[in-house]
C-alpha cells in the first residue's frame, strides 16, 4: 500500500512502546525481535547493505545454486580424476601444515602415505610428513569434498558428479563405513586393508555399474530421501537404500564374480552412510556455481580440518576466513567421553552450506537419537536458519513444514545481525590419533569468522559512502 | 472485553450515529456486510480485503442481533470500539500508458467473469450471481477509471438505479464508493501503474481478490480507458 | 545497617525504554535506595559507575548490567523478585504460531507481515533494519536518532531510487493512516497532508487543524536534517510527490526549522510545480509561527479559522523574568522567537543566538527558556514528554526564585506521551500559584488523545495555570503579563 490512502500493516525493530501505542490503535502489528548485531561490526554492516551490488548478486549467486543439477556419471581412481601423484594428498577444511594438524587429521594422513606405498610404515611416513615432503591441499581446492579428515590419495577411488547442464564436475571418495576408519584418523592395517579392498573390488565395480546405468540423478535422491527421514549428512539410510535400489541390476550383471559382487553390496548396505560421499559432492557442485560473484554476501563453503573452521564467500573469491574448531555437543560411543573428542573436522558441512545436515533438521527427526536433543528442537533448528538464509530450497522441502524449502544460501550478513550460528550435525572423530570414531553431536563454526568475512566484503566494496568511521 | 478496531473514513459517521440493530446482510468466514440506518458497512477480520466501507475488528460475530453505532459495534459476547479512522483508497488521476493497458488486458482476460465481453454498461448492474455480481464490479472499474483517467462516464442511468432493486444493498453500496472515488488498494496501486511503476505486482494482486472480481474490476478500467 | 548490593552482568538484551521502565518498577521497590537495570554501553557503566556501583569488568554493549543497592537483604531480594518480573517475556496472545518471531526486519517482511516499517533501534544499528525495508519494497520510518549522516544519505539515495520514502532518521511523529507512529496525536481523517521536519512542530499543527475539524490525509516526518545541505530534502521532495499524487490530499503543508537556502529554493520551485497547494511554515525571525499556519491552512481550505481553546484565567503577575520549561524543541523554539521580539535577549540551551546560551547550570538571571527534550539532558532518562521529573523539580525551583514572575509550560499529550500528565503537573502547579508564580500552560492535544485534552486542560486551568491550545497564543500572552 501507499503511505497515503488506506490501513498500514506495521513491522517495528526496536522500542516495544511504540509496537504497543499501535496496537492500541488497531493497527496490525508485527515486533521484530531484534537484538543488536555481533560487537563492533556496524559499520561493516551498513557498507556492505549498502552496496548497490549486494541484492542482485546474491539473487544470482541463488539462482546458480539452485539451479546446479547433480548426476553420478563415473566413478574414478583419484590418480586419474583428480591428477593426483603419489606425492599428492588432499584433506578437508582449509589449509594445515602437519605443525597444525589435529590427531585424526594426523592417523588419516599417516595411513594415506602407507597406503600409496610411499612409506613402509607410520614411523616413517610421520617422518615425510614432518618434514614437508608431500604436497598438502584442501580438497576443496581441487573441486572436491572429503568427509571428516576427507584425506585422499593417488589410488583411492572417488565418485565423479557433473552439473549436465554446464558439465562442472565434483570429487568426493567411496565411504568407508563407521568405526575405525581412516576418515575418523584410524590408520592400522585393517583399515588400510579395507581400502585396499575398495580400490581393487569396489571402486572398479561401482564404475562399471554406473557406466552401464548411465548418470545416476543424485539430486533427485536427495530430494525423495529428505522426504524419508535424512538429512544427508548424519543421515543418510535412505538415500543409501535408493542408490543401492538404482544400480543393483548393473552390480548384478556386472561380470564381476558373485563374491565380489555379494561382498560390495552387503558392504553399501550395512553403511548407513554410503550416500554422504554422494550428497557432499551434489551439494559442492551447487555451491561452486556461485562463487566468484562480487558484492554476494552468501557462503559458499564452510568446512574444518580438525584444527580451524573454515568459511568462503561468493564475494571474496578464493579467501579463507578460518577461527578455531569447536569440540562438538552430542552423544558418545560406548567407553568414549569428551575428554576423547577432537574439535570439528570434515568437509561435511557442505551440506550444511546447501541447506542440507543441520539445516534440514526438521525433515529428519528421528536424528535426535543420534545427535541428542528433542523432536521440538530439531524443528525450531530449521526454522531458525531461516533468519540467517536467503532462499528457501524448491526442490529440497519438509513435508512436516508444509513442504516448505529447506533454508540454504547462508547470509553472512545475517549471521553477524543475528548472532544466530549454522548450525552443524556431524561426527566426532577421537582427539589421539589412530582412535577412529567416539560419538556424533551438534556443532557451530566460530563466531568471529563471519564479522571477518563482513570485513573483508566491506573491504572489497570501494564504492558508495565513505564516511561512516570519518563522519 | 472491549477490542480496538479501525474503520474506513467513509463509513464513521454510520459509526458515529446512535446505536441501532443493523440487518445481517449476508456473510463468510472473514467478513460480516451489515446495513445501518444510514449505510452499508463491510465488519472484516485483519486479513479480509480493505473495502472503503471496511470496519477492521480483532473477531467477528457469531450470532445476532448485532448493533451499530456510538462508536462500536456491539453483539452478544463481544463489543469492539472504534479507535483509529483510515483515509480509503482512492483511484489516482493518471495518463494511463497503451501499452501497460496491454498487460492488464492480457491478464483480465485470462479470467472468465462469466459475462458477454461487449455487453452494454447500462445493462451491467446486478448481472451474474453473488453478493457483488460481476457486471458490478466491471461498473465500478469502469466507474473508477473514469474519475482515473479523466473519462466522462456514460453509464450515467446507473446512477439512478442504485436507490432500487435492481442489485445488492452492498454491491449498490460499493458503487456509490467508486463514484466517488473510493477502491480497495489493489485497485488503486493498479491504476497508478498504469502510468508509471512496477505493474506486474499490483495486476498479479488485483487478480487474486475475489473469485473473478478483480478481473472484472480490471474489465472495467479498461473500458474507461477505452 | 550497611545497605546491600546486586550487580552483576548478564547476556540479554532489551530496548532502552522497556530498561527505563525495569529500572523505575525495581526502584520502587520498598527498601531499594538505588537501582539501575540497562545495557553495558560506555555510557551506561559511567553512569552506573557515577551511582558508586562496581561494575563488573568485561560488561560490554551486549550485557545487560543490572545494579541494585537496598538496605538490607529481604529489600534486595524482593529488588530481584521485581526485575525477574519486571524483565519476563509478556505473554503473548493465544494461538501464536509455532514459528519463532523474525530476528530481523528483512525476515518480517518476507513473511509477508506489513507494508511500513518503525524502526527504532539505537541509532547505530538503524541502517541494517531500514536497508531490509528497502530492500522489499517498504517504506520506513527511522524513530532512532544518532544515525550517521552519511547513512542517512545514502539510504535516501536509495529510496528516491527506488520509489520509496524514508521518514527520519530521529522522526519522533508521523501519522499514516490515521495511525500516530512515535508521539502522535490522535486525528481524523482529512484533506490536509502534512511533510514535517519537526516533531512537536507537526504536532502542534495537528492538534491545532483538528481543533478547527480539519482532517489529516498524512503526516510525513523527514527528519530534521532533511533539508540541510548535505541531505538536500531528499525525503521531502518524496513526500511532497507522493502527497501530490494522493487524491485525498487537496492542501500540502511544509513544517520546518529554516532550511539551507539553495534546499528551500529548489524545494519551492518543486513544490509550484505540483497540482496540489502547498504552504510552507518555515519557523524563524520574520516567519509566520505554528498557530498563523495553521490558520493560514484553514483558510485555504475555504473555511473559517476557528478562535483557539484556552482554559482557566489569570490575575496580575509579579515583576520578575519569563521562564520556559519545554518538552518539545520546535515549540520552545518557536515561544523564543516571539518573546526575542517583545522582550529581547532570552537564554536557552538552544539558544536563537549564540551570545544566549546558558551553561551547564542551566541558570541566569534573565529570561529563559530551557528544552529538556534537549539531547544532552535525555541521555540515560526518558523523555521529558513521557517523565516530567526533571520539569517538576525546575518548577519548583522557579517558584522559590524572586526573580521569576512567570513561568510558561508546554503538555505534549497523544500517543506516546504521558498517560496523565495533569496528576503529576496539578499540584507542582498549584504550589507555584500558591508562591506567586504565574503559569502559562500550552497543551498541545487533539479531541480524540487517550489523555482527554479537555480534561486535562480543565485540572492545569483549575489549579491555576492559563492554559492554551496555540502555544504562540500561550507565548504572547505570558510576554503580556511580564511588567
Amino acid at each position: 500500500m501507499s503511505l497515503v490512502g488506506g490501513d498500514p500493516r506495521i513491522v517495528t525493530a526496536g522500542v516495544q512502546l511504540l509496537a504497543d501505542a499501535l496496537r492500541a490503535q488497531a493497527v496490525e502489528v508485527s515486533e521484530v525481535d531484534w537484538r543488536p548485531p555481533m560487537p563492533g561490526t556496524e559499520e561493516d554492516l551498513a557498507r556492505v547493505l549498502d552496496d548497490p551490488r549486494r541484492v542482485a548478486a546474491n539473487s544470482t549467486a541463488v539462482e546458480r545454486m539452485l539451479a546446479s543439477g547433480a548426476q553420478l556419471v563415473d566413478v574414478l581412481p583419484a590418480g586419474d580424476a583428480l591428477g593426483l601423484g603419489p606425492m599428492d594428498l588432499l584433506h578437508a577444511g582449509p589449509p594445515i601444515t602437519w605443525e597444525r594438524a589435529s590427531g585424526p587429521m594426523r592417523g588419516a594422513l599417516l595411513g594415506a602415505v602407507v597406503l600409496e606405498g610411499v612409506a613402509k610404515n607410520p614411523d616413517a611416513a610421520e617422518a615425510l610428513l614432518a618434514r614437508a615432503a608431500l604436497s598438502l591441499e584442501p580438497c576443496h581446492q581441487h573441486s572436491a569434498v572429503g568427509p571428516m579428515a576427507g584425506v585422499v590419495s593417488r589410488t583411492m577411488w572417488v565418485f565423479v558428479l557433473e552439473d549436465p547442464a554446464s558439465g562442472r564436475r565434483a570429487y568426493c571418495s567411496l565411504n568407508e563405513g563407521l568405526g575405525k576408519v581412516l576418515r575418523y584418523g584410524a590408520y592400522s592395517p585393517d583399515v588400510l586393508d579395507r581400502l585396499r579392498w575398495m580400490s581393487r573390488v569396489l571402486g572398479p565395480l561401482m564404475q562399471t555399474a554406473v557406466r552401464a546405468h548411465g548418470p545416476v540423478d543424485v539430486k533427485a535422491i536427495l530430494a525423495q530421501m529428505v522426504h524419508m527421514g535424512d538429512e544427508a549428512h548424519n543421515r543418510n539410510r535412505a538415500g543409501t537404500l535408493m542408490l543401492l535400489r538404482e544400480l543393483l541390476p548393473q552390480l548384478i550383471d556386472s561380470g564381476f564374480p558373485p563374491a565380489d559382487v555379494a561382498e560390495a553390496v552387503g558392504f553399501v548396505a550395512a553403511n548407513d552412510h554410503f550416500f554422504l560421499n554422494l550428497a557432499m559432492p551434489a551439494c559442492k557442485l551447487a555451491l561452486d556455481a556461485a562463487r566468484g560473484i562480487p558484492g554476494s554476501t552468501m557462503v559458499v563453503a564452510m568446512a574444518r580440518n580438525g584444527t580451524d573452521f573454515g568459511i568462503q564467500v561468493a564475494g571474496t573469491g578464493d579467501q579463507w576466513f578460518t577461527g578455531p574448531a569447536q569440540v562438538p555437543e552430542g552423544l558418545y560411543l560406548a567407553g568414549f567421553g569428551p575428554d576423547d573428542a577432537n574439535p570439528d573436522i570434515g568437509d561435511s558441512a557442505i551440506t550444511e552450506t546447501a541447506g542440507l545436515g543441520g539445516f534440514a533438521m526438521a525433515a529428519a527427526p528421528a536424528i535426535v537419537r543420534f545427535v541428542g536433543g528433542t523432536v521440538e528442537d530439531a524443528l525450531a533448528t530449521t526454522r531458525r536458519m531461516y533468519e540467517i538464509t536467503l532462499a528457501e530450497h524448491p526442490t529440497y522441502t519438509v513435508p512436516v513444514l508444509e513442504f516448505r524449502g529447506l533454508p540454504c544460501g547462508i547470509d553472512v550478513s545475517s549471521v553477524v545481525r543475528t548472532q544466530i550460528l549454522p548450525q552443524i550435525n556431524t561426527g566426532m572423530a577421537g582427539r589421539v590419533a589412530g582412535t577412529g570414531q567416539v560419538g556424533a553431536g551438534l556443532v557451530t563454526p566460530p563466531a568471529e569468522i563471519f564479522p571477518a568475512a563482513l570485513r573483508a566484503l566491506s573491504a572489497a566494496w570501494t564504492g558508495g559512502y565513505q564516511t561512516g568511521r570519518a563522519g | 472485553m472491549r477490542l480496538a478496531a479501525s474503520c474506513s473514513s467513509a463509513v464513521r459517521p454510520a459509526l458515529r450515529a446512535p446505536a441501532a440493530e443493523a440487518v445481517v446482510l449476508a456473510g463468510c468466514a472473514n467478513a460480516l456486510y451489515l446495513r445501518t440506518t444510514s449505510d452499508v458497512l463491510a465488519l472484516v477480520t485483519p486479513d479480509a480485503l480493505r473495502l472503503p466501507c471496511a470496519v477492521v475488528s480483532p473477531s467477528l460475530p457469531s450470532a445476532g442481533p448485532v448493533i451499530v453505532g456510538n462508536e462500536a459495534i456491539a453483539w452478544p459476547g463481544g463489543i469492539v470500539s472504534v479507535v483509529r479512522e483510515w483515509p480509503p483508497a482512492r483511484v489516482p488521476r493518471v495518463q494511463p500508458l497503451p501499452a501497460r493497458l496491454a498487460v492488464l488486458r492480457h491478464a483480465a482476460e485470462s479470467v472468465d467473469i462469466g459475462l458477454p465481453r461487449r455487453l452494454d454498461l447500462n445493462s451491467m448492474l446486478g448481472r451474474g450471481p453473488g453478493l457483488t455480481p460481476s457486471g458490478d464490479d466491471v461498473l465500478a472499474g469502469y466507474l473508477l477509471g473514469c474519475r482515473a483517467f479523466g473519462a466522462v462516464p456514460t453509464a450515467v442511468e446507473v446512477y439512478a438505479e442504485l436507490t432500487t432493486e435492481r442489485t445488492t444493498a452492498l454491491s449498490a453500496a460499493l458503487l456509490r464508493h467508486a463514484i466517488a472515488g473510493r477502491c480497495l488498494p489493489e485497485v488503486a496501486a493498479v491504476v497508478a501503474a498504469l502510468g508509471s511503476g512496477d505493474l506486474v505486482a499490483p495486476v498479479a494482486a488485483l487478480l487474486r481478490v475475489g473469485h473473478t472480481s478483480g478481473a472484472a474490476l480490471g474489465h472495467g478500467l479498461l473500458r474507461a480507458a477505452a | 545497617m550497611k545497605p546491600v548490593e546486586h550487580v552483576e552482568a548478564r547476556a540479554a538484551y532489551a530496548d532502552s525504554v522497556t530498561l527505563l521502565q525495569v529500572s523505575r518498577r525495581v526502584s520502587e521497590v520498598d527498601g531499594v535506595l538505588a537501582a539501575f537495570v540497562a545495557m553495558g554501553t560506555e555510557l551506561n557503566l559511567d553512569l552506573a559507575r557515577g551511582m558508586s556501583f562496581t561494575v563488573p569488568d568485561a560488561t560490554g554493549a551486549n550485557d545487560l548490567l543490572v545494579a541494585i543497592r537496598a538496605v538490607d537483604a529481604p529489600a534486595l531480594e524482593a529488588a530481584t523478585a521485581e526485575l525477574a518480573a519486571a524483565l519476563a517475556p509478556a505473554p503473548r496472545a493465544a494461538g501464536a504460531r509455532a514459528e519463532a518471531p523474525p530476528r530481523t526486519t528483512g525476515s518480517a517482511l518476507r513473511r509477508g507481515a506489513g507494508d511500513l516499517v518503525l524502526v527504532s533501534v539505537p541509532g547505530q544499528f538503524a541502517f541494517a533494519e531500514a536497508s531490509d525495508a528497502l530492500d522489499c519494497g517498504s517504506d520506513v520510518m527511522i524513530f532512532s536518532d544518532n544515525m550517521p549522516v552519511a547513512q542517512e544519505i545514502a539510504l535516501k539515495r536509495r529510496a528516491t531510487y527506488e520509489g520509496r520514502l524514508v521518514l527520519g532518521p530521529d522522526c519522533g511523529t508521523a501519522v499514516v493512516g490515521g495511525a500516530g507512529l512515535g508521539f502522535a496525536n490522535v486525528v481524523r481523517s482529512g484533506p490536509v497532508g502534512i511533510v514535517a521536519a519537526s516533531g512537536t512542530g507537526a504536532q502542534q499543527l495537528l492538534c491545532l487543524l483538528d481543533a478547527a475539524e480539519v482532517g489529516i490525509s498524512a503526516c510525513l516526518g523527514v527528519g530534521g536534517r532533511d533539508l540541510s545541505e548535505v541531505v538536500g530534502g531528499l525525503s521531502t521532495r518524496a513526500a511532497l510527490d507522493l502527497l501530490d499524487a494522493d487524491p485525498g490530499t487537496e492542501l500540502i503543508v511544509v513544517v520546518s526549522k529554516p532550511p539551507a537556502p539553495r534546499v528551500a529554493g529548489e524545494i519551492r520551485a518543486r513544490a509550484e510545480a505540483l497540482g496540489t497547494p502547498v504552504v510552507f511554515g518555515l519557523l524563524g525571525p520574520g516567519e509566520p509561527d505554528l498557530t498563523a499556519l495553521a490558520e493560514t491552512a484553514v483558510r485555504r481550505l475555504g473555511r473559517d479559522a476557528p478562535s483557539w481553546p484556552t482554559w482557566g484565567s489569570s490575575h496580575v503577575a509579579r515583576a520578575g523574568a519569563l521562564r520556559g520549561l519545554y518538552s518539545g524543541g520546535t515549540l520552545c523554539d518557536e515561544a523564543m522567537l516571539i518573546a526575542a521580539d517583545a522582550v529581547g535577549a532570552v537564554y536557552s540551551n538552544i539558544p536563537l543566538r549564540p551570545e544566549w546560551a546558558l551553561d551547564r547550570s542551566l541558570r541566569h538571571d534573565g529570561h529563559l527558556m530551557i528544552d529538556f527534550g534537549d539531547d544532552a539532558l535525555t541521555q540515560g532518562r526518558p523523555h521529558p514528554m513521557i517523565d516530567h521529573t526533571l520539569r517538576l523539580e525546575r518548577l519548583a525551583a522557579e517558584a522559590a526564585d524572586p526573580g521569576a514572575a512567570v513561568v510558561l509550560l508546554d503538555v505534549v499529550l497523544g500517543h506516546g506521551a504521558h498517560p496523565d500528565p495533569a496528576t503529576e503537573l496539578v499540584p507542582a502547579v498549584s504550589a507555584a500559584c500558591e508562591a506567586g508564580l504565574q503559569v502559562v500552560v500550552a497543551v498541545i492535544g487533539s479531541g480524540g488523545d487517550p489523555q482527554g485534552t479537555g480534561t486535562q486542560a480543565e485540572r492545569l486551568g483549575a489549579a491555576g495555570a492559563s492554559v492554551f491550545a496555540s502555544n504562540a497564543a500561550a507565548a504572547r500572552y505570558a510576554i503580556g503579563l511580564l511588567k
